[in-house]
């Protein structure tokens, strides 16, 4: 059931991965390293959570450590800095309009929360009751929690909220 | 649809479309966890850079709180002395600007300047139970190590301070553990150490798997002699917000629960801050009930009741007894008509009176996000006996009011008024976070969130 899950989803979950922490490798890592986590144990989990959203929150978990472990090892720089998470690499940009570089870099500098709120929202189209389940926050701070984002978007890209 | 959402669902599916299902790494079953997965080369990736790195944050942090304490040691040679002034340093919960994890910060009072962060404890996962081993007091990562995010900090004696952080395990934060660290006298923290009793197992998802990842809590708060701490956690699986209060005993490690009694009929019930009285006897809480129950909606509660209709009580327990019903917890102050929406409430240290978060006003208009409470915002002092009004500490107007957090200092006589929501708000002036200093409003900078002193 597990594989058969990772299957149908593959894609979706890189997607999810990839809007972000950034680029492809580590997205397809994330998934991997989720796929592996709950594989070994798929049948203790409790049956009442579903499948595809047990595994969302897994892989959101998991991005939220890579970015952790960016954090700090961007907050100390050693003469180096630690990989680029950002949306628009250099392949990437070529394949990008100018506006929408615009809006993804505007995206990656949103506080990580509102980030994930607003990828959930926009591109998977998920309800606010699903966000708020995958987030494990309140439908309220969904709610707010967007507002906010798009708002602190509009501002960086020069529109009116 | 604005022109940003349209914008923004654009850029993503342009972003996202780039990743093919036919050109993914095929995924691999594991058949040993950490062998047989050939990972693809990260540009950038250095295996060796997350123990250095954190070796050298170690380095840099002390680094920082010795250049700050040494300014503190010229500036304030003097002891804590509350009477004299504020406490000279508080802690917080604060979110990066880029990725809202948050991190313990100790600040100077007068600058508001971070003079020393907290190392987050790190702690070990074990490959196939995901369920974490107790964790390391060290800040040095091991191999499958953990992060542990903090998600409350309290303090009773503004030197001693508690945090409670989520343990991390693939899934989800499953576990919370309690940790304190003291302020020397020139603001540099001690290492953390594990608080007697302080391991809480399943309480950081309820128990229903990753359906409540992102644990809540109610209230934290420890007794001025640091002899206990009260947390207002889920009280089950089922719970859809904090409904009981955990009041455990540091020196013997003893837990004492108080849950139950306060129920109402088609009500969502919610324990909203704690605070003690100077004897550590007694424990005020906000009670608040939404009707209907916001669970009609969706499973998990949010803070604030919406559209629907919402009352609230604070009450006062005694805690000197093994736990039992919250019915037996006193009442203080109950909404009314004088008090139509009390938001937050904490007890003096010699229990005569309450400061208080009112709300006011008209609710804004329902423009399909953010919350709906009214804006107007005042912090008061009312009398328990008389229930009047005996000073106005600070009046303003704020859209997020609601997600206010108060802070009270072992005096009772300083007043911090935070955002128990972390996220920053840059450009928003209506941002009320800031100390009370004798009728004047000292401003935290914006990026202040859930503070302690």
């Amino acid at each position: 059931m597990i594989s058969a899950l990772f299957r149908q989803h593959h894609g979706d979950l890189v997607r999810l991965a990839v809007l972000l922490v950034g680029d492809l490798p580590t997205a397809e890592d994330v998934v991997q390293d989720v796929y592996a986590s709950v594989h070994a144990r798929w049948t203790r989990l409790p049956a009442r959570d579903s499948g595809l959203s047990y595994v969302r929150a897994a892989v959101l978990n998991r991005c939220r450590s890579v970015l952790r472990r960016r954090r700090v090892a961007s907050r100390v720089s050693l003469g180096f800095r630690a990989a680029e998470h950002t949306l628009a690499s250099a392949e990437h940009e070529a394949l990008l309009s100018e506006d929408r570089r615009q809006v993804l870099e505007a995206l990656t500098r949103l506080p990580y929360r509102r980030r994930e709120v607003l990828v959930l929202r926009y591109y998977f189209d998920l309800s606010e009751a699903e966000i708020a389940e995958a987030l494990g926050i309140s439908p309220g701070t969904v709610k707010s929690t967007a507002a906010r984002g798009l708002a602190a978007l509009a501002r960086a890209l020069g529109e009116q909220s | 649809m604005t022109g940003t959402e349209e914008r923004l669902r654009d850029a993503l599916y342009a972003s996202a479309s780039r990743v093919r299902d036919d050109e993914l790494r095929p995924l691999a079953a594991p058949e040993r966890r950490g062998s047989g997965r050939a990972r693809r080369p990260v540009p950038g990736r250095r295996p060796w850079l997350p123990p250095l790195a954190a070796a050298a944050s170690v380095a840099l942090i002390a680094t920082t709180v010795v250049v700050a304490g040494a300014y503190l040691h010229r500036h304030h040679t003097g002891g804590p002395g509350p009477a004299a002034g504020p406490p000279r340093y508080y802690a917080t919960l604060a979110g990066n600007d880029n990725i809202d994890l948050q991190e313990v910060a100790v600040h100077a009072t007068a600058t508001s300047a971070v003079i020393a962060s907290v190392p987050d404890p790190v702690s070990p996962l074990p490959p196939r139970t995901g369920t974490a081993a107790p964790p390391s007091n060290t800040a040095t990562p091991r191999p499958h190590a953990s992060l542990m995010p903090p998600l409350a900090v309290a303090t009773g004696d503004d030197r001693t301070f508690y945090v409670v952080y989520a343990v991390q395990t693939e899934v989800g934060y499953r576990d919370l553990v309690i940790k304190s660290f003291h302020l020397s006298g020139a603001g540099q923290p001690s290492q953390l150490a594990q608080v007697k009793g302080g391991q809480l197992p399943g309480q950081g998802t309820g128990g229903t798997g990753l359906s409540a990842v992102g644990p809540r809590i109610g209230g934290f708060a420890v007794s001025p002699d640091n002899g206990k701490i009260a947390l207002a956690l889920k009280a089950s699986s089922s719970s859809t917000a904090s409904d009981e209060i955990l009041v455990i005993d540091t020196r013997t490690g003893a837990h004492a629960v108080w849950r139950g009694g306060l129920d109402r009929a088609n009500a969502g019930f919610a324990i909203l801050g704690l605070s003690w009285t100077a004897d550590g006897r007694s424990l005020a809480f906000l009670a608040q009930w939404c009707s209907p129950p916001r669970s009609a909606v969706s499973n998990i509660q949010t803070d604030l009741c919406g559209g629907t209709t919402r009352s609230a009580q604070v009450r006062e327990l005694d805690t000197t007894s093994a736990g039992g019903s919250l019915s037996r917890a006193r009442l203080l102050l109950a909404q009314s008509a004088r008090y139509p929406y009390i938001a937050r409430a904490v007890i003096s240290p010699d229990g005569t009176s309450l400061t208080a978060i009112l709300l006011s006003g008209p609710l804004p208009p329902d423009q399909g996000l953010g919350p709906y409470a009214p804006e107007r915002l005042s912090v008061v002092r009312i009398s328990v006996a008389t229930g009047a009004v005996t000073g106005t500490l600070f009046q303003g107007v704020d859209p997020m009011s609601a997600y206010s957090a108060l802070t009270v200092d072992s005096t009772g006589g300083y007043v911090m008024l935070t955002h128990a929501d972390v996220y920053l708000r840059p450009g928003d002036t209506r941002y009320a976070a800031g100390w009370l200093d004798a009728g004047h409003f000292r401003r935290l900078p914006l990026n202040t969130g859930e503070a302690a002193w």
